[in-house]
């Protein structure tokens, strides 16, 4: 496990995760507190988890939130793969789905 | 006595005729008033919104609405008949003007404007020439405690315009008034509604202002007295202060409206997370029986 710790910087990867705007107020998730934990569960392999102000958040907000936070942390050095969970959302499952498939290399248009 | 009507005239051959008729038709899609549009001196007013307004949509909804509102309140559904009657008698469009706002005593004067807007927008398109001044001196007036008004007008003029400060900074007092059947301006400030010509790179478009923002221009005039035409509505020398003073302004408004819907989003998220999500209490054996017959 020391070895993992010593290849990602997690403080970096929270920055970056912290760094993420809400679509629509531009208020970040860390100025927001809605980052909960930030985890390196293997070589490479970082889990972010967050929650929005309501459990009732728009998905389309959610879906945009958490691709960004996969986006940016996958640009962390010694980041290979970023899992973002999203919870305390009614529909957290669905979202973390979208979350987490496909690639996240552009920039999203709404940033 | 009839008057000469100075109308736009629809010609089906013409293309961006023909795509104003469309975009009209798209602006109204899936609402009730769309039907107006079959009333030819109402599509009229609608083709010049969207010939020379930027992005007439929303403008083309408001004044549609309003007309409709205005054809079955005052025209007691005979919007054709209430026409001919102006154009026989030119009074007619500013005493049905007045039945419209005696209908709606007591409301302010901004909330009068809008319900004006249209009506008094489709008579001039119709070539029936209406008074274009404030139908109402209700309390619409409030200016905003401590700000001045060349940053009120700066601030309130980009809401709904559709046009960008820096386009704004650059119309001239000519460039502000009435329009005439034709849809071009008749220069005085006064007017209500109260449309503008500003430039963009594709040339020349019109909006109008909110009355909030005429308020704001007309307070502005009267500080700095007379002017020609083609004086800057916002002179120069004040409009980079106002400029900085309104962006700052903006900022603050926005940012407290954040701190609002922030508040209201947790408020509402602290709720369901107590009470369960929306349904989870709703048990069918217990809803009265004639919510689910």
């Amino acid at each position: 496990m020391s070895s993992i710790s010593t290849q990602i910087d997690v403080a970096a990867v929270r920055e970056a995760a912290g760094s993420v705007p809400d679509p629509e107020i531009r208020r970040t998730l860390g100025e927001l507190d809605l980052l909960d934990e930030v985890e390196v569960v293997a070589d490479g392999d970082v889990v972010v988890r967050y929650h929005l102000t309501s459990p009732l958040c728009p998905s389309p907000f959610a879906i945009q939130i958490g691709r960004e936070v996969r986006r940016r942390v996958e640009l962390v050095p010694g980041v290979r793969a970023c899992r973002v969970d999203i919870h305390d959302h009614f529909i957290a499952a669905d979202i973390s789905q979208q979350v987490n498939e496909g690639d996240v290399t552009e920039p999203p248009s709404w940033l | 006595m009839a008057v000469s009507v100075d109308q736009p005239v629809l010609d089906p051959l013409d293309r961006d005729a023909v795509d104003g008729v469309e975009a009209a038709h798209l602006a109204l899609r899936g609402r009730r008033e769309l039907q107006l549009l079959e009333d030819p001196s109402v599509l009229a007013m609608a083709q010049l919104l969207v010939e020379r307004w930027r992005d007439a949509a929303p403008w083309v909804r408001a004044a549609v609405a309003t007309v409709d509102r205005f054809a079955r309140e005052v025209a007691l559904g005979d919007l054709p008949g209430l026409l001919a009657a102006g154009r026989a008698d030119p009074a007619e469009a500013d005493r049905s003007l007045q039945r419209l706002a005696r209908r709606h005593d007591g409301l302010s004067a901004g909330q009068m404007a809008s319900l004006a807007f249209g009506p008094k927008l489709w008579w001039t398109v119709a070539g029936v020439p209406v008074t274009w001044l404030p139908l109402s001196q209700g309390d619409g007036h409030r200016p905003l405690p401590s700000v001045q008004s060349g940053v009120r007008l700066l601030l309130l003029s980009v809401i709904g315009s559709g046009a960008t400060q820096d386009e704004l900074r650059a119309v001239r007092v000519g460039d502000a008034g009435s329009l005439n059947a034709a849809g071009r301006i008749v220069p005085d400030v006064q007017a209500e509604p109260l449309a503008v010509a500003y430039r963009d790179v594709d040339g020349e478009h019109l909006t109008f202002l909110s009355y909030e923002a005429r308020q704001a221009l007309l307070d502005l005039r009267a500080s700095l007295g007379p002017s020609g035409p083609d004086d800057l509505l916002l002179p120069a020398k004040d409009a980079a202060e106002a400029s900085t003073a309104a962006l700052a302004a903006g900022s603050a408004l926005v940012g407290a409206g954040n701190d609002v819907n922030v508040t209201l989003c947790r408020a509402t998220g602290d709720f369901f997370r107590a009470w369960g999500m929306p349904g989870a209490r709703f048990d069918i054996r217990t809803a009265p029986a004639e919510e689910h017959p």
